[in-house]
């Protein structure tokens, strides 16, 4: 040991002599996401980056002209979308399988598939998906981007959130990012990436805007983000992002009618943290089921903006009456029940829940639930 | 403490690494690596194998820090350090992670990862890095024993999951091997509707259809008449006799009529009546394709590389029904008769292509807690009680009852043998067995001729066990007795008197129909008002009845109740009729009352005549 330190010294020494002349400080430079290769310099508080590395990994074009001794690097949106979708493209996937809905001979016979997409969020194998896409398959196959076919099981499924997380047996995977919701605006623009109607358009790209957020969207549990990028059939599952290539939203519905254009729906990405979240901490979802009936008002149902509260219709809770009006929950209002199922999404402690009601003209506080 | 330290620590570590760690990676089998250790140990096990290593720490906000070099050389990765850069880089498989020490911000194939807490170096050189982003990054599962504090980082190999495979049907042939016919099946066509006992089938190839319907073969079958017929039959075809055979005493016939954007065939069996077909449009490739497929059909089942899609086991159709955990055998003929939101009562039979119905089967389930119900051998005996004294004794005759045993349970059963009737001869068994909580009752009605083995066979059949009473619920009978209570019926003319079992009837396939007896089928009609001038004017009237009917009792007068009446019976068509006149103040009101000739009995006619004796007029 003793000898081992001494030579380390030595070492030490002659290469101390060397290193002055390196660049101490290291420098990385990732342009959404992806390690951008070259030397990175820290100069009297500018940093140096090498320009064509980092141009081109933004899908920019760089230019060299020696004899002028000029660089030209033009950029275009259409360039930075496209090179959104190259750096994405590998973590859509589509899945597949034989659907199992029907029992009738004329689907044996017709062995019927059906199909939609998923987003890889982890290296190792971990796909969200749509909740409707997963059930009623069985030998669901998922193709990655590079056309491989991979049996895929579903880990968990939860169709309150028509959300459900399918995994594969691969290392290596390329993750998506999260955006953070607060972030996600009506007017930004959005990009879905999947598989409408048929694998032959697998990872395809639409785009649009995000027409509006918090969408509430007939008895759905939770509420929406409005898009009118195109999504159709085999769109189910996969991924809706803002122009950095992170996930905004998956791509759940579309209302396909005479007249009806571009208003498709996509479940956001607040709602998907919650549900991965839950997965790994409790293996489910804990939600909040206390005996309780609650009713809306008409303006609630029709979606016309409202101040009233959420009448209790039956109780199981001796805190609660059928009458009272429940205004908000966790210190949060709610006039729906969707802001009800949001509320407590964000804040649920997994047992009990502060509520704030009227009884005729009282108003109240009191803490529902047991722990 | 400056920039000489950090070097020198890194130097060290750099020496310590570059020595591989050869003894435990050979461990390895099929690529299973399993790693255990305990926070705070300084020993690991690896592969069960005991290894001296840094001791692992938690670190941050519960963090867990493993020795970067140990964790990642048992899984076979390659470990390599940079100097320049404070950095090391595993290498396994398709994944290569970078960490530079004490930066949360690492690399996995090139792209950023933010790491929950930075690698550091402990003690000078031993390089420890989060143990989620490595095992996970590896694909390996991280499993903490409560009880023993050890947490266990297991690579399960990377093998794939079983049964990926999209399943296809791609043989060359389609065919039903009970009906017997066989045809091509090219890739692209699709199955469009198949009725439930598979008599008719129809598949789409492009946009064109295929239609195969099967029916029994007619009774005398005549080659020169059938063609004749056929050809009134597919009216606007042209057709031509393909071939008539009769070889050994086995009959084949196959006509073809064909118009435009048409083709029909026609093919008779021993056993069938075939017609296939098929619609095209008038494109060249089209009308092409389709006739192939025509000429490829033949009315006979060969099973080599056909896809068969008669669904037979040993020659029967089985039936589940799941929520009673029930399955059965029936002829391939039949087909479920009970929809979907059938709960307890289910029904099976055969349906020719008139839609009336010829054998059937009944299964019912109930609880024992209905004390209409009780067990299988007070239902039983109950059910024939009733039974034998509703049926009509001159055409029916019952066995007492009896215990038996078969295949799948023990029941109580008796049996109704039918015969001398306008509807045929009929052999009925009433079934009753136990299951856990619940009493099941399969009654089977055979009006094709079968025999008692026939029945036996299907109820051998039977594979059923007790229900989950927490899933099925409490089962109860609608019952009926003989002494049941009575209610009032008022109309705005009427008030009668009648037992609970004769319901308002919610809809007429007669137009007289105003009561239907639930427990006998009897219909009772209010026919209004008439004026008799005797018994003579009476009879009269009765003349102009159908003129088929035979009379059973003629027309006479009789006191019901405290009415005076005209009566008559006659028969008619599988029904008895009762006619009835009572007489009001100033006039007659007329009923009449259908029995279906099964039941048709002293205790029938009992119950009738107490209603028309209660019957007031209050208009």
């Amino acid at each position: 040991m003793k000898a081992k330190r001494i030579m380390a010294a030595a070492v030490a020494a002659a290469l101390l002599a060397a290193s002055a002349a390196a660049y101490a400080d290291d420098v990385r430079v990732y342009v959404n996401g992806a390690r951008v290769e070259g030397e990175v310099k820290l100069e009297d508080g500018t940093t140096y980056i090498p320009l064509r590395a980092v141009s081109e990994a933004m899908g920019a074009d760089v230019v060299w002209d020696g004899a002028s001794r000029s660089v030209f690097v033009s950029f275009t949106e259409d360039d930075a979308l496209a090179k959104l979708v190259e750096d994405v493209g590998p973590s859509v996937v589509s899945i597949v399988g034989n659907y199992t809905g029907n029992t009738s001979e004329a689907a044996k016979y017709n062995n019927s598939t059906a199909h939609g997409s998923g987003v890889i969020y982890k290296s190792n194998g971990y796909i969200i998906t749509n909740e409707h896409v997963v059930s009623d398959i069985k030998n669901l196959t998922v193709i990655l981007y590079d056309g491989t076919s991979v049996p895929g099981e579903v880990l968990f499924s939860d169709k309150a959130s028509d959300l459900a997380i399918v995994k594969i047996n691969r290392i290596g995977l390329r993750p998506i990012s999260f955006a953070d919701y607060s972030t996600v605006f009506p007017g930004s623009t959005a990009i879905a990436i999947g598989a409408p109607l048929s694998l032959t358009m697998r990872n395809t790209v639409t785009r649009g805007i995000i027409s509006g957020t918090d969408v509430p969207v007939g008895d759905e549990y939770y509420k929406f983000i409005q898009t009118d990028a195109a999504i159709n059939g085999g769109n189910s599952g996969g991924p809706l992002l803002n122009t950095k290539g992170e996930l905004v939203g998956i791509n759940t519905r579309g209302y396909v009618g005479i007249g009806i254009e571009s208003l498709s729906f996509a479940i956001p990405v607040d709602t998907v943290q919650f549900v991965i979240n839950q997965y790994d901490t409790n293996g489910r979802i804990v939600r909040a089921d206390f005996d309780m009936t609650l009713e809306q008002s008409w303006e609630a149902k029709v979606g016309v903006p409202t101040k009233k509260g959420l009448t209790v219709k039956t109780s199981g809770i001796s805190e609660l009456k059928a009458g009272d009006v429940i205004t908000a929950v966790n210190g949060i209002e709610v006039h729906s029940i969707a802001d009800w199922n949001e509320a407590l999404k964000d804040t649920f402690n997994g047992s009990t829940a502060t509520v704030t009601y009227t009884r005729g003209t009282d108003n109240i506080e009191a803490v529902i639930g047991s722990e | 403490m400056g920039r000489f330290i950090k070097l020198a620590a890194v130097l060290t570590a750099a020496a310590c690494v570059s020595a591989p760690f050869s003894a435990y990676a050979e461990n390895e089998e099929n690529g299973m690596v399993e790693i255990g250790f305990r926070i705070g140990d300084d020993t690991i096990l690896i592969n069960g194998e005991s290894v001296e290593v840094e001791p692992p720490y938690v670190a941050g906000d519960g963090v867990t820090l493993v020795p970067v070099r140990v964790i990642t050389e048992a899984f076979g990765a390659e470990v390599r350090w940079n100097d320049t850069e404070n950095s090391v880089t595993v290498v396994y498989a398709d994944v290569e992670l970078k960490m530079w020490i004490g930066s949360t911000v690492a690399e996995e194939n090139g792209r950023a990862v933010t790491l929950e807490y930075p690698p550091e170096i402990t003690d000078g050189y031993h390089t420890m890095a989060p143990l989620r982003f490595i095992s996970e990054s590896f694909g390996a599962t991280v499993q903490y024993d409560e009880a023993t504090g050890y947490i266990y980082v297991t690579n399960i190999d990377n093998g794939e999951f079983d049964g990926s495979i999209l399943e296809t049907h791609d043989e060359p042939y389609v065919g039903d091997s009970y009906y017997g016919w066989r045809m091509e099946n090219p890739s692209g066509m699709y199955m469009g509707y198949r009725s439930e006992n598979g008599s008719y089938t129809s598949f789409y190839y492009n946009d064109n259809s295929i239609s195969i319907k099967v029916e029994d073969r007619p009774v005398h079958f005549d080659i020169d008449r059938a063609f004749v017929a056929n050809k009134a039959s597919v009216t606007g075809y042209s057709m031509a006799l393909v071939s008539a055979d009769k070889k050994d005493g086995k009959l084949s016939y196959h006509a073809r009529g064909k118009k435009t954007h048409a083709y029909t065939d026609i093919y008779v069996t021993d056993r069938y009546l075939i017609t296939v077909s098929c619609n095209i449009y008038d494109d060249e490739q089209a009308s092409g394709e389709m006739l192939r497929l025509m000429n490829s059909f033949t009315a006979s089942y060969n099973g080599d590389g056909t896809y068969d899609i008669a669904e037979l086991t040993d020659g029967k159709r089985k039936c589940e029904l799941e929520d009673i955990n029930f399955t059965v055998l029936i002829p391939p003929s039949w087909s479920a008769l009970s929809g979907d939101e059938a709960v307890n009562s289910f029904s099976f039979g055969e349906l020719d292509s008139e839609y009336d119905i010829g054998s059937t089967m009944m299964v019912e389930v109930f609880s024992k807690r209905d004390r209409n119900v009780q067990s299988a051998s007070w239902l039983a005996a109950h059910d024939l009680t009733i039974n034998r004294s509703i049926a009509n004794p001159e055409l029916c005759a019952f066995s007492s009852l009896t215990p038996r045993t078969y295949t799948g349970f023990s029941a109580f059963e008796y049996t109704d043998a039918m015969s001398g009737g306008d509807e045929g001869d009929c052999l009925m068994r009433d079934v009753f067995f136990d299951m856990g909580d619940y009493v099941y009752n399969v009654s089977l009605y055979m009006r094709s001729g079968e025999s008692d083995a026939d029945i036996d066979e299907i109820l051998n059949s039977i594979e059923v066990s007790a229900p989950d009473a927490s899933k099925l619920g409490t089962l109860l009978r609608t019952s009926y007795d003989l002494n049941s209570n009575t209610y009032v019926s008022e109309t705005n003319e009427l008030r009668i008197t009648l037992p609970y079992s004769f319901e308002k009837a919610s809809y007429s396939f007669s137009e007289y129909a105003d009561y239907l007896d639930a427990l006998t089928k009897a219909n009772l009609s209010y026919l209004g008002r008439s004026n008799y001038e005797d018994l003579d004017d009476f009879k009269d009237h009765i003349s102009s009845m159908p003129r088929r009917s035979e009379i059973i009792k003629p027309a006479a007068e009789e006191i019901i109740g405290d009415k005076a009446c005209f009566t008559v019976t006659y028969r008619l068509d599988g029904s008895y009729w009762e006619y009835y006149s009572i007489g009001i103040k100033d006039g007659y009101i007329d009923f009449i009352v259908e029995y279906p000739e099964m039941y048709y009995s002293d205790v029938c006619r009992e119950r009738v005549r107490g209603i028309i004796a209660s019957i007031e007029y209050i208009k």
